[in-house]
């Protein structure tokens, strides 16, 4: 395990070395970090929403500050074989042992140990209360009935496995999972209602898989201008194909009998789905789509917008549903097979303005990928070799993120050091998360 | 079968927030004796004549079960407290009482009070007027909190009064509350 683990991060390690810092996701880019997420230029999500930033010279990066390539420093792998030195033997993950903490594990999972956790999220840690009686039942989580949801949530995206090129295929795959309780069970779980009796308490999950290749012609182009001071433009045009793709929607809980304690079936499980697929092997799916974008860079201000996946809807002509029913006894009623379907690209887009003027830069993006927008705002100060950073950033939950950090460079070498709140762990604590970066310039 | 269904849903939703807490069941035992005739034994029964001085008597109910979520198999009971109160009523005479509280998985009597009993009240004495006799059992032994972690639980109640005084002596014991807290090392997968 701890090879494994090691191992691990030495992909990471050498992925992060041979990858382009353009390229390159959040967590491995401490400058990024340090501006608290901010895109600048042609980094991070700001080319790959934008076609027309492809066209930007990589002058305009150099004018951000931006490095050719980054290499993150993975301290916090050996914080976590400091803190975890037998993983085979640690009981918090062993399943089988009792001080197997799947929080723990789950958090690990979330918050990769790649970087340094200068505060950690605490684990939730309180007493869970039941008080049962023959017609009672009550439930009382304490603190940790706050994380029970109350609204949906779920994860999506869409992603390109391959990048296009003017001419060229990308891969694409969207998925989307999305789940959400109602009301009498969040009622039961966040509220400490007590459980009545014949009543259902219940959950609507839905989650859809597709992924397929894409023939595309992409334009991007600067229409006016010249290097310091352009219009940009830029577009593609996807040929959608779809390999395959499921889809189920359900809804699933229980149902409460007339004595919750009483009898020998005091609630009887109840759910139904309808569930749509289509086989890799069965007829491709199809469908046209598109992305646009335009950038302006004049002198020190630069603006774009880009929007992916317009119009992008997939037919899928041989699609297989079948309708499951649960109460009692589970059966799967086949609907209809052969028959055509239909599924669509959530719409991305973003927007991005940078101002940079002498040693001073400042910048701010919204990106939306179908579920929720998050916000970035940052900037960085650069004096003689040093360079400060600061920025804040609203994630797809609406929770409000800071980012701090500095850098150093030395001719066309750079050390940068960014902290970063996060909360996407099962705490509603904030964790501060240091990330390191060499740059070369 | 089912009851674990609902189990699992509570217990996922629970374990996905509480860590490394604790799980902590209120049982409250009385609300499934109460109706059965469980919560009551009259001593002497009817229609016997009243006990003469000098005397004692026991008696026992039928067992009544008591559903549990059960599904802690592999869960660590780390206290099961049982409080509650018996109620003498209306004796005729002043006594003595000894209340036996009697717990096992299956519902035969024979099994049920073949064993030790899980806790036990008294000997307590009581005048010739209703009077509340408290019942605290602070932990149980280890063999009785085990079966708390089952999704059936059995219990009996044998109870014994002596007549010390110097007329006949009928009476009701009734429980008038009967609680478990049962706390729970949260080892559910």
């Amino acid at each position: 395990m701890r090879i494994l683990v090691v191992g691990f991060g030495l992909v990471v390690l050498a992925g992060g070395a041979a990858t382009p810092a353009t390229a390159q996701w959040l967590v491995t880019d401490a400058r990024r970090i340090g501006m608290g997420g901010l895109s600048l230029g042609r980094s991070g999500s700001v080319a790959r929403y934008n076609p027309a930033y492809r066209a930007v010279s990589a002058k305009a990066e150099q004018r951000h500050g931006q490095p050719k390539v980054t290499i993150p420093i993975p301290l916090g792998i050996i914080q976590f074989l400091h803190d975890h030195p037998h993983l085979s033997s640690d009981p918090a993950f062993d399943r089988k042992s009792p001080g197997f903490n799947p929080i723990l594990v789950v958090n690990t999972i979330l918050n990769l140990p790649l970087y340094l956790e200068v505060k950690k999220a605490p684990t939730p840690t309180n007493d869970v209360a039941f008080t049962i009686g023959k017609n009672f039942l009550m439930v009382n989580l304490g603190q940790a009935a706050t994380l029970v949801p109350e609204d949906q949530f779920g994860i999506s995206g869409s992603s390109r496995p391959l990048k296009g090129f003017r001419v060229g295929v990308m891969g694409w795959l969207h998925d989307d999972v999305a789940f959400q309780l109602g009301d009498t069970l969040l009622g039961f779980l966040r509220d400490s209602q007590p459980a009545d009796t014949n009543t259902r308490y219940s959950a609507l999950v839905h989650g859809l898989v597709a992924g397929g290749f894409a023939p595309t012609i992409s334009y991007a182009g600067r229409i006016a201008g010249d290097s310091t001071q352009g219009f940009y433009v830029g577009g593609a045009v996807h040929y959608y194909v779809g390999v395959g793709y499921a889809r189920t929607d359900g809804d699933a809980g229980f149902v409460t009998g007339d004595t919750l304690f009483g009898g020998s079936n005091p609630v009887t499980p109840d759910g139904r789905t309808l569930t749509q697929y289509s086989k890799p092997g069965n007829t491709l799916g199809h469908g046209i789509g598109g992305d646009v974008g335009v950038a302006w860079v004049s002198g020190p201000v630069e603006i774009g917008l880009g929007v992916n996946d317009i119009g992008a809807t997939i037919t899928w002509p041989d699609t297989r549903l079948d309708s499951a029913f649960y109460r009692d006894s589970s059966y799967s009623v086949p609907i209809a097979n052969h028959v055509e379907t239909k599924t669509k690209l959530p719409v991305s887009y973003i927007a991005n303005v940078a101002y940079t003027v002498g040693n001073t830069t400042l910048g701010a993006d919204v990106l939306n990928t179908g579920r929720g927008s998050v916000v970035h705002i940052g900037g960085e100060q650069r004096v003689g070799l040093f360079a400060v950073r600061g920025g804040v950033a609203r994630d797809q939950r609406k929770r409000i993120e800071f980012g701090f950090g500095g850098g150093l460079r030395f001719g066309g070498l750079g050390l940068d050091v960014g902290f970063w709140t996060h909360t996407n762990s099962l705490s509603n604590q904030r964790a501060i998360t240091m990330a390191t970066s060499l740059s070369i310039y | 079968m089912r009851a674990k269904w609902l189990w699992t849903a509570v217990v996922l939703a629970a374990v996905t927030g509480c860590g490394e807490g604790r799980a902590i069941l209120n049982v409250d035992i009385y609300s499934f004796l109460t109706g059965t005739g469980g919560d009551t034994l009259r001593l002497t029964p009817d229609p016997l004549p009243p006990m003469p001085p000098g005397t004692s008597i026991t008696d026992s109910i039928t067992p009544v079960g008591v559903n549990l979520p059960g599904g802690l198999g592999s869960s660590l009971v780390d206290t099961v407290r049982v409080t509650g109160n018996i109620d003498v009523t209306n004796p005729t005479s002043s006594g003595s009482l000894s209340y036996a509280i009697f717990l096992a998985s299956d519902p035969s009597p024979a099994v049920v009070y073949g064993g030790a009993p899980a806790l036990t009240i008294g000997p307590a004495s009581f005048p010739a007027a209703t009077t509340s006799v408290p019942i605290n059992a602070p932990n149980l032994a280890a063999s009785a909190r085990d079966l708390f972690k089952g999704s059936g639980l059995y219990i009996g109640v044998r109870a014994s009064v002596s007549n010390t005084g110097a007329a006949g002596l009928k009476t009701t014991l009734k429980l008038t509350q009967l609680q478990a807290r049962i706390v729970v090392q949260d080892k559910i997968f």
